[in-house]
């Protein structure tokens, strides 16, 4: 979309340490003085860019703080460390993603949070839209792909397995692409698939066994 | 320390990367973008049943 757009795009992948420090900006040592160095986040506000917070859920609750204000009206960033607010550039956009769960364990947006974005669910592609990706994106047999495409939809439905993650797109596509490169069918869906799924010898087996019959 | 960006025309993407929409996510997004609306990209559920 960015492309699209002729937007630059900033992508921040979120994780437990990501801080408003890491976004916002940092003073620095250079030579003998210190100087401002502003982050991804202050830079995108100022130039207008497009900033995608992968897994916003995983930050650190000063993330969640720091962007509040440039999520309504405001549009403002406050630089708490220049005490200082910016306006936000008119082009810049604030876009975010995360894997919503109702386990314990998997990490929430606070309500609060989430009623300042508008929202869209993102559920795998249909089989035939999935299979076209994996085509497109590795140049495999559409035959090849579509048999991919049903070991990683039946792998997602074997949810008494207890897999934390299941099979994405992104795996099925490294499948696609050891197999077109000359890797053997079975092995490719082995090392691309279900290793990264797992580390459970008895799951292992029964994955390994289930793709082995499919393809 | 957190991560360090390197912004330099080297690493920006001229072509168009490859994406095939799954619904009306494109439509969508090109309005929240033209209102400058904070958007929010849920992701598959992720369903455990933890064995028992």
């Amino acid at each position: 979309m960015a492309h699209q757009l002729g937007q630059t795009l900033i992508t921040i992948s979120c994780h437990e340490e990501t801080s408003s420090t890491d976004l916002i900006g940092r003073f620095i040592i250079k030579g003998a003085e210190t100087v401002w160095l502003d982050g991804p986040l202050t830079r995108a506000v100022k130039e207008g860019s497009i900033i995608y917070l992968d897994e916003i859920a995983e930050a650190r609750p000063d993330i969640i703080v720091a962007i509040h204000s440039l999520t309504d009206h405001r549009r403002e960033l406050f630089i708490d460390k220049l005490g200082e607010t910016i306006k936000a550039h008119p082009d810049f956009m604030l876009v975010a993603s995360f894997n919503p769960g109702y386990q314990r364990g998997f990490k929430e947006l606070k309500p609060s949070t989430r009623q300042r974005f508008i929202a869209m669910s993102f559920n795998y592609p249909d089989e035939n839209i999935e299979t076209t990706i994996l085509v497109s994106e590795s140049g495999i047999e559409i035959s090849d792909a579509r048999r991919l495409v049903q070991i990683g939809n039946k792998i997602r439905n074997l949810t008494e397995l207890g897999l934390s993650e299941t099979v994405s797109t992104r795996l099925l596509v490294d499948a696609a692409k050891l197999i077109q490169s000359g890797l053997p069918k079975r092995l490719s869906v082995k090392v691309a698939v279900i290793e990264p799924l797992t580390d459970d010898p008895d799951v292992l087996q029964a994955l390994g066994d289930l793709s082995d019959l499919m393809i | 320390m957190g991560p360090m960006f390197l912004f330099s025309a080297n690493y920006m993407r001229t072509t168009a990367p490859y994406y095939h929409a799954v619904g009306k996510e494109v439509e969508v997004f090109g309005h929240a973008y033209q209102n400058k609306i904070p958007f929010l990209l849920k992701g598959p559920q992720v369903q455990v049943n933890p064995v028992s």
